[in-house]
């Protein structure tokens, strides 16, 4: 009824022109009111599912991790703080989010070979630029459940991959069950992830480098800079918003990771793939403690809000 | 001069070659995987065997009811992706164009849903999924995953509907056209790439999902290929010949649809990268 769009003065002229000509049937001052009003209806199937299905779970995860519920027996019972006095001292925790961020720094170098692979992708002669393109980025296609069974086989340690092609090339030292050793496990689930990462940001990169005028090249060029350093000077403060936008992402999607570890090493050995997700998953669902998983999901929620937040706000300090 | 040009266009392709090499490596061993044997797996990991012994996708297809989680990937992905499509088209045109009230605050909420990782809904939506009888239905994760891919395309539409030309919808005001009209003539037309861009990214998603089936599609008549494939690892993970049959089959769907629209695959993230 009293929706009034907010319109810039030129479209409102031409609107209320447009409903003048058709009987009004309610009349509350502006012309375009009645076209508006009823677009808000539009919004009502959205804001519904993503209410119910999205904003009130996660009001109910921060009522819950006021809560010590273990999900099977009577209701919930309010703790107050204790759940966050107890997080602030969970060393397993800390380790999850220390695996997290090992995660988020391996992924740097997805991006870097992205880049790079780019770089070289974008030279005006190269030949089957959009054929090398599709099949690197195949693997950023597949289910993460796939990518994880397919290279837990290739780390097999008798019959996988690797090290049947260590031993084939007489490199029998390196040989080992690279998922089940302490020290291997977390790097070859981040390699794997990294298989998956790099396609993407080559994808990315590509687009970004694909629309830097040429002229700035050529400028640089006649002022004496080599290749190397027309890539830094020109290439590199060009791909700005794309360096940012997936360092942001990669951060989002590293923090809340969960599907690889579950299917290639459940957390170990011992817990040294334990992340974050992980550990919501085990407390909430296995150890039935729903209240205090809770408390680690809004933990984590938080820090990539906070994360977020600190991006934008360097990017647009930038600018 | 020109042999150092030589050597260096060398050095490029030989560089994008191994790169090549290594995306397509594991997904070739593994298709030559599934069409062997255990035993001769055994003997020598890498390596073709004659004749090649289709009868593990016969028996992954039927005894392990990949039939079943084929047509359930389906089901959910398509009815995933045609919901999403039909609350944020008009939702995006709503606070895109005509601007109701509201459309900022709106947008900025719905916008908070692409960093909120799926733990912080999980928990308590499994107890009220239970109560309210939605768990191992397929309608159940449907309306989970919709929410869940919601916030992007509201994201990619009102970035595609605000380049909208705005004379196009000008005129149409003026023309007397309702809003169910402007939105089948105008709007949907003019924004298809983006339409089309989200169909492949809300598909390849849900396909891919593994948390919400993991916690609503529990039971085995009901699971997706990627929960009954993980399901499957644990039961028949001693054979390798049939675990590769069951993951080609897993991955085959989606290299498909990939290799058919990668245009717009590209496209979609390109544009989205730029926004």
């Amino acid at each position: 009824m009293s929706a009034i769009a907010q319109l810039r003065p030129s479209e409102a002229a031409v609107r209320s022109t447009g409903t003048a000509g058709r009987p009004r049937r309610r009349s509350n001052g502006g012309g375009n009111s009645l076209w508006a009003g009823r677009a808000g209806l539009f919004l009502v199937p959205a804001v519904a599912l993503y209410g119910a299905f999205m904003l009130w779970p996660i009001g109910q995860t921060i009522w819950l991790s006021f809560t010590n519920w273990d999900g099977i027996t009577g209701s919930p019972t309010w703790q107050g703080l204790d759940n966050y006095r107890r997080l602030v001292g969970d060393d397993r925790f800390l380790h999850a989010l220390e695996n997290n961020f090992e995660w988020v720094v391996g992924s740097w170098l997805a991006q870097g070979l992205g880049l790079l692979v780019a770089a070289l992708l974008s030279a005006q002669w190269i030949q089957g630029r959009t054929l090398f393109r599709t099949v690197m980025f195949i693997p950023a296609t597949m289910s993460l459940v796939v990518v994880g069974i397919v290279w837990d086989q290739i780390y097999d340690p008798n019959r996988g991959l690797l090290n049947t092609g260590l031993n084939g090339l007489g490199l029998h030292s390196f040989d080992r069950g690279w998922l089940a050793d302490q020290h291997t496990a977390m790097p070859a689930v981040i390699a794997t992830a990294n298989w998956t990462y790099y396609g993407f940001a080559m994808v990315i990169f590509l687009g970004g480098l694909q629309s830097i005028d040429r002229s700035l090249y050529e400028a640089a060029a006649l002022d004496g800079c080599g290749p190397l350093r027309q890539f830094w000077y020109v290439a590199i403060p060009g791909l700005r918003n794309q360096i940012t936008l997936l360092l942001l992402v990669s951060f989002i999607n590293t923090l809340r990771t969960f599907d690889l570890v579950y299917v290639m090493t459940n957390g170990g050995p011992g817990r040294s793939t334990e992340v974050a997700a992980y550990y919501i998953y085990n407390l909430a669902f296995v150890t039935q403690q729903v209240g205090y998983g809770a408390a680690v999901a809004v933990a984590l929620t938080v820090i990539v809000l906070i994360v977020t937040v600190v991006f934008l706000r360097l990017r647009e300090r930038e600018r | 001069m020109k042999a150092r040009r030589h050597l260096s266009r060398g050095f490029s392709y030989s560089a994008l070659l191994f790169m090549t090499a290594i995306s397509l490596v594991p997904l070739v061993w593994v298709l030559m995987s599934s069409v062997r044997t255990e035993a001769d797996i055994d003997a020598h990991p890498i390596g073709v065997t004659w004749p090649l012994h289709f009868s593990n996708y016969q028996q992954t297809w039927e005894q392990a009811r990949f039939s079943s989680y084929f047509l359930n990937s389906v089901v959910v992905a398509v009815a995933t992706v045609l919901l999403v499509l039909i609350v944020t088209v008009p939702a995006a045109y709503a606070m895109t164009v005509v601007r109701v009230r509201f459309s900022h605050a709106v947008f900025l909420v719905i916008l908070l849903g692409l960093m909120i990782p799926i733990w912080s809904i999980v928990i308590p939506l499994f107890y009220e999924m239970r109560s309210l009888g939605l768990i191992n239905t397929r309608s159940g994760a449907v309306l989970i995953e919709a929410a869940v891919g919601l916030p992007f395309a509201v994201f990619m539409l009102r970035a595609a509907l605000r380049d909208l030309p705005r004379d196009v919808i000008e005129a149409a005001v003026i023309d007397g056209a309702s809003h169910l009209r402007m939105l089948r003539s105008v709007v949907v037309p003019l924004c298809l790439p983006t339409v089309k861009a989200l169909i492949v990214f809300e598909f390849m998603w849900s396909w891919n999902e593994l948390v919400v089936p993991l916690f609503f599609l529990q039971a085995d008549n009901v699971r997706t290929l990627p929960i009954g494939l993980s399901f499957f690892q644990g039961r028949f993970g001693a054979d390798p010949a049939i675990v590769a049959a069951g993951t080609s089959m897993a991955v085959l769907p989606v290299l498909l649809v990939y290799l058919l629209l990668n245009r717009q695959f590209i496209d979609g993230i390109t544009a989205g990268a730029s926004k």
